[in-house]
């Protein structure tokens, strides 16, 4: 490794630069938006206007035909029948006039409505992204609640945690032998930390405490939001995209024609909306994708900085970073979804794709980099150490080959909204509103397995019909009636076999039943949620009242 | 529509003029509040982060009284070594304020030294399972003392930083936001509370 120390940097400068990188990114991302949502709402208006507007010529040739009918010859002669032809054109003119204006307004109120609705829809994205609760994540790659042997980890966690000054996060394992690790949630209070069977093995003490104290960082910054923001302006612009490839998917495997254009019109179609398409389906989507990637990169850097800071021992983090990067734990098998949240990326990509797009695409610095801005606060380490750490990865690596069906398996369907249409294969967790047998088969005449009381937690499977698969808590499999009530509950599958686990989520439900009995509002929304439905809800009802008010008359 | 118009721009400008006076006495106000609240935020914090260490601070307290039993019951002749991690005890539960703790809670810190020093001798306290217990509890609460010392003095120094730099200075003089000390164990400090041991022995 070929790490040249530069002058010493102070790790403060090092987080203020940062952070002011973030905030310029997070800037242009969200100016991004600005000509993609006008752009859609103004041809949205133009195409309102050419089907339900008055129909006008253009300014310039209006203003030609009224001089050419209205200019006379010096002295001609003006009679009562010219006069009269005078005024009528005159009227007739200012009717066109009126009508450009009305045609004006409209487009301007289509123009705020669509724009409104627009983002309405990147604000339900990140309402979806935001609400999906943290357990889906850990589920999606496995993890499970520490134990006993991890009882040194959390000890580390904890710790630290009393240094960031935040609640101690739950630590997750993830039995995969690929050294890696996330932190997620949506607030400090609620997040998670999650690490790899393997990096618990291959680091030591002081490595691990920097790697957590890396993750502890991320939940400081509040990073997993920002993520969540980032990434569901990303979506949001790629939306045409991905559901231009679900339609031609389904049109395809329905076996008709996929084009609803008709052939002879393809290809004049085609050249004029080029640039559109271009824009559309390609230039918006990858600037996204790339502010997402450098905006993650920016927020790794931050908190390898703040980790530095709060262990006072930047040399643990190296030599993690080191060992890591050694046992090069890119593997082609991992999530993509979640590839942002990892330590070190696990979605590197092979191949030719990857000299073209790697460096602006990926969500997480080179490992050498990450060593070079740390050796930059503590140039005492020496490079010998470190190419000793990265040689202990590589001995690791071969000694635990990577399994790929194991921990980071890609269970999420095939693109970004896989996530939010697909069921989980591991089925939910769901709390039973009222008392109800579980039968052997799904019919109501087969026999009783089990019987299910009100309050009991289920795992519940998707299954299509009139009968959901489910798992008590006792491992009894069966089968109950769709029209038992059931409510989500935010736990992982595996949990609802551990007392402790029960035990925390009855009390939280005896809380949310206390606060929503004393609020006495319904639906089990959320302050925010019901904001955000509220103001959807709005935006669509202007949206129908202008439509009305517009063509209703004409 | 035009009288509307027209009443707008007869009497916008003069409106505006009339205006600027109060939206900036306004302005003023709520960057002023905002300070302040600012200020006492800040000042919250550093507390709370000094009750965290406050708590880690009594729990090695109160660890200490179970060791000195247990190393007692096999070192029964090093009297000077437990009168001296009893001081040092008493002197951290009465010491109050950031310098003041830091300063016993350094003391002590060398009067266990002192008494691991001792437990080195006795082998069969060394393999005492309980012994080891206390001891690997005695270190871990040692290092979340170190956290927690950490997280205090960062808002510390936030705070410091905000009531000595302007405009903060001036809301600081007016409603008495006092500095407050690090948590640090100053060497003259030290050296005192050693001194007045060495006469209370």
């Amino acid at each position: 490794m070929a790490t040249t120390v530069t002058q010493p940097v102070l790790v403060y400068d090092r987080i203020a630069q940062n952070q002011r990188k973030s905030i310029f990114l997070v800037i242009i991302a969200i100016l991004a938006i600005v000509p993609f949502v006008g752009g859609l709402s103004y041809g949205a208006a133009e195409y309102t206007i050419a089907r339900f507007g008055h129909h006008v010529m253009s300014k310039a040739e209006e203003q030609r035909i009224y001089q050419l009918m209205t200019t006379r010859e010096p002295g001609a002669l003006r009679d009562e029948y010219d006069s009269e032809m005078d005024r009528e054109l005159k009227q007739e003119f200012a009717k066109l006039q009126q009508a450009r204006e009305d045609n004006d307004q409209l487009r301007w109120k289509v123009t705020t409505v669509f724009a409104l609705a627009v983002l309405g829809v990147l604000g339900l994205l990140f309402w979806s992204l935001a609400s999906s609760p943290v357990s889906s994540v850990l589920a999606m790659c496995g993890a499970r609640p520490s134990g006993p042997p991890e009882a040194e980890a959390r000890r580390l966690l904890e710790n630290l945690a009393i240094g960031a000054g935040l609640p101690t996060p739950k630590l997750y394992v993830i039995d995969s032998p690929l050294p890696n690790a996330f932190a997620a949630g949506m607030d400090p209070s609620r997040s998670v930390v999650a690490v790899t069977q393997g990096l618990l093995t291959l680091l030591d003490h002081r490595e691990l405490e920097g790697v957590l104290a890396h993750e502890i960082s991320h939940i400081g910054n509040r990073d997993t939001r920002l993520n969540t923001v980032v990434t569901s302006i990303a979506l949001f612009l790629r939306l045409p995209y991905l559901l231009r490839q679900k339609y031609l998917r389904e049109q395809r495997a329905a076996g008709g024609d996929w084009n609803p254009i008709p052939s002879r019109f393809r290809a004049p179609y085609t050249i004029v909306m080029l640039p559109i398409f271009l824009y559309v389906f390609f230039v918006a989507p990858l600037v996204a994708a790339v502010i997402r990637a450098a905006i993650s990169r920016s927020r790794e850097y931050l908190a390898d900085a703040d980790a530095a800071l709060l262990t006072r021992y930047p040399e643990g983090l190296l030599r993690a970073l080191a060992k890591v990067g050694g046992c090069g734990s890119a593997n082609s098998g991992a999530n993509s979804v979640i590839a942002h949240l990892y330590f070190s990326d696990p979605a590197r990509q092979g191949g030719l794709m990857s000299l073209l797009t790697g460096s602006l695409l990926a969500t997480h610095p080179p490992i050498e980099h990450r060593i070079k801005r740390l050796m930059e606060f503590n140039g005492g380490v020496p490079i010998s150490l470190l190419e000793e750490a990265a040689r202990t990865g590589k001995a690791f690596a071969k000694n635990h080959p990577a399994l790929t069906q194991l921990g980071m398996a890609d269970t999420s369907g095939h693109d970004e909204l896989g996530a939010f249409t697909s069921g989980s294969p591991m089925g939910r967790v769901f709390r039973i509103l009222s008392a109800s047998p579980i039968y052997d088969e799904p019919d109501m005449k087969s026999r009783v397995v089990a019987r299910a009381s009100a309050g009991d937690l289920l795992v519940v499977f998707d299954d299509p019909g009139k009968f959901r698969q489910v798992l008590t808590h006792d491992s009894t499999f069966g089968y109950m009636p769709n029209t038992i009530k059931m409510k989500r509950v935010d736990m992982m599958p595996a949990e609802i076999h551990d007392p402790a686990a029960r035990a925390a989520a009855a009390e939280v439900h005896e809380q949310v039943q206390a606060v929503s009995a004393a609020a006495a509002s319904g639906g089990g929304l959320t302050g925010t949620q019901l904001a955000i439905t509220a103001g959807f809800g709005i935006v669509v009802f202007a949206g129908i009242f202008f439509a009305l008010l517009k063509f209703g008359g004409s | 529509m035009p009288f509307f118009v027209c009443l707008l721009q007869s009497t916008l400008p003069a409106t505006m003029a009339a205006m600027v006076p109060f939206v900036l006495a306004a302005l003023f106000i709520l960057f002023s509040i905002s300070l302040y609240n600012n200020l006492v935020r800040s000042r919250v914090r550093t507390r709370e982060a000094w009750s965290g260490i406050d708590v880690q601070l009594k729990r090695r307290a109160s660890l200490i009284p179970n060791l000195v039993q247990t190393v007692q019951g096999y070192a029964t002749h090093e009297h000077a070594v437990f009168s001296e991690v009893a001081a040092a005890r008493g002197a951290l539960a009465k010491a109050t304020g950031p310098a003041a703790s830091a300063a016993a809670d350094g003391f002590l810190t060398q009067a266990l030294g002192k008494l691991m020093a001792v437990a080195e001798a006795y082998p069969a306290l060394q393999a005492a399972a309980n012994f080891a217990q206390l001891q690997s509890e005695l270190s871990d609460t040692e290092e979340k003392i170190a956290y927690a010392r950490q997280f205090y003095n960062v808002n510390a120094m936030n705070y410091n930083t905000r009531i000595a730099s302007f405009p903060g200075n001036i809301l600081a003089g007016m409603f008495r936001f006092e500095p407050v000390t690090f948590f640090e164990a100053d060497p003259s400090v030290h050296q005192d509370v050693q001194v007045s041991f060495a006469a209370k022995a």
